[in-house]
């Protein structure tokens, strides 16, 4: 009997607990409620937006001014005003859908010029931290930096010499240039301003960069990606490549081995055909540079100023469909034939 | 519950995002995409147009936009900066004979009125070469420290190897979520 008295106690105990616990809950879920319909009605308006929005600008716009030189923890201070920038920035997102377009554009706007201005601000301020996303070894080499301004290094030197671009052969006229080995091998080629020459460049490059020549003869070994060529004129090129981008050139001849693709762009007078540069060593280097020596796709020129699927590009023809020039042009004799016309 | 509120969570609930792709020719841009959506990037030729692949990453629909980057084809990049949450800058780190024109025509994208709201991800692409410029050389080189008006973050990747690719997306993807997407 004492034990039953003593249970029932217990779950009276619990039972009343359990209501006290679910009122409790519910009281709280009703004024959840009502401060969410409260929320959504009255905080969704224009009017509340625009006077809560420019509210917290002149709340910002107050702090930036206050900060000065002597303000203590200037850090903290900046990243308290970005802090606000961002929560406004986050309130104007939220608050899109029922703004119209140039009221968010303005805010967009206003948010922009706070931005800049506590940016400018802390420039003056705290000149060395700059904005970036910077990783740690961009800081790295930001501090090295600064350590040779120190050093009294004029400070236009800075610039990584890995920068500065210059190229493999440029401004040149009636000259023979033979690239091999080391100057070619898996490196970018650029050549630049030549007239009248005759290149041959052996070994597999990286990639060969052509622009501005005229009448100039270029044979190239395989290209391990792309040759990209512009501003030519009058000139021959030859090469195996995995992509051809010729631009801007008029009256050339391409005598080619593309493993994906040749497009042409700006550019008229252009006649293709199969690659056929030889020389001792050229199946190494063709191995070397990872092109496929059984797919030449040089007959499938795009050309980018023709978009029409059912009628040739006017811009350029297949050596092999012309009634003059041969598709079998031998270089050694070719060469040789420049080097008698450059003695005269 | 309002009516608005009810808009805004269906909005929310889409979670799609438009991504524009540009560069310069061979910046990689397609290889990009290929690579990024687990294709065969062996056969890819000069992008003549555009691609489009929509994508499921970390629950987001992206809306990849890749258009050509031949100079006949900048003209029409205007076409696709409608809506876009974000852009993709990609550079050809390897190519140093044009970065001036690379630097000159993304200046032209960022003062476009249409991408003002757009997340710039520049990606210094082609790690993989030896002759590549590092992040921060491109950074210097196209003189992003100046840029002001837009979010921005330049990440050295190899679409090749698909090396930091996913990293650099998924700081793309998470900052325009932070600007569009209340995470409440």
């Amino acid at each position: 009997m004492g034990d039953n008295s003593v249970n029932l106690n217990k779950k009276e105990l619990i039972l009343e607990r359990l209501n006290k616990r679910n009122k409790d809950r519910q009281n709280y879920l009703d004024a959840k409620i009502e401060l969410r319909n409260k929320e959504s009605t009255e905080f969704e308006g224009t009017d509340y937006f625009a006077q809560t929005f420019s509210e917290r600008v002149k709340d910002i716009e107050k702090n930036i001014n206050n900060v000065h030189k002597d303000t203590p923890d200037l850090t903290r201070t900046f990243a308290s005003i970005n802090n606000d920038i961002q929560e406004l920035q986050r309130y104007l997102s939220n608050s899109t859908l029922f703004l119209p377009d140039y009221k968010i554009k303005a805010c967009q706007n206003i948010l922009n010029e706070l931005t800049a201005q506590s940016e400018d601000v802390r420039q003056r301020l705290l000149p060395k931290k700059k904005f970036g996303f910077n990783n740690k070894k961009a800081i790295n080499i930001k501090t090295n930096a600064v350590q040779k301004n120190s050093n009294g290094v004029d400070k236009t030197d800075f610039v990584p010499e890995k920068t500065k671009f210059s190229w493999t052969l440029s401004d040149r006229s009636n000259e023979y240039k033979l690239l091999v080995g080391t100057e070619v091998d898996r490196k970018d080629v650029t050549i630049s301003g030549l007239k009248n020459c005759f290149v041959e460049i052996r070994g597999h490059a990286g990639s060969v960069q052509i622009s501005n020549t005229d009448n100039c003869t270029f044979l190239c070994g395989p290209i391990s990606r792309s040759l990209f060529a512009e501003n030519c004129t009058n000139c021959t090129i030859v090469a195996a490549c995995q992509q051809l981008r010729l631009h801007s050139s008029i009256n050339c001849r391409l005598y080619l081995h593309v493993t994906c693709r040749a497009i042409i762009e700006d550019c008229t007078k252009i006649e293709v055909g199969s690659y056929n540069y030889e020389y001792l060593g050229i199946d190494i280097d063709f191995k070397k540079s990872g092109l496929d020596e059984t797919v030449n796709n040089y007959r499938d020129v795009a050309d980018f100023n023709w978009l029409s699927p059912d009628k040739p590009s006017p811009n350029w023809r297949l050596i092999s469909e012309l009634d003059y020039g041969d598709s079998k042009a031998n270089w050694t004799e070719i060469k040789e034939q420049f080097e008698r016309d450059k003695k005269f | 519950m309002g009516f608005l509120t009810v808009l805004k969570k269906m909005k929310q609930k889409e979670k799609e995002m438009r991504i524009l792709i540009l560069g310069l020719d061979n910046a990689g841009k397609t290889t990009i995409l290929k690579r990024f959506n687990g294709e065969p990037i062996d056969t890819i030729s000069p992008t003549l147009g555009f691609n489009i692949k929509t994508l499921e990453h970390r629950g987001y629909t992206l809306n990849m936009w890749d258009v050509g980057g031949q100079k006949s084809l900048r003209s029409y990049w205007r076409n696709y900066f409608e809506c876009t949450d974000g852009l993709i800058w990609v550079v050809d780190s390897a190519d140093r004979m044009r970065m001036e024109a690379c630097r000159e025509e993304l200046g032209v994208l960022l003062e476009e009125e249409r991408l003002a709201g757009a997340t710039l991800l520049v990606l210094a692409n082609k790690q993989d070469l030896p002759g590549a410029l590092t992040s921060q050389e491109i950074k210097d080189i196209l003189e992003l420290d100046k840029i002001t008006t837009h979010h921005w973050s330049v990440i050295g990747v190899s679409a090749v190897t698909g090396d930091k690719l996913l990293n650099a997306v998924d700081w793309l993807i998470s900052d325009i979520a932070k600007r569009i997407f209340t995470l409440d």
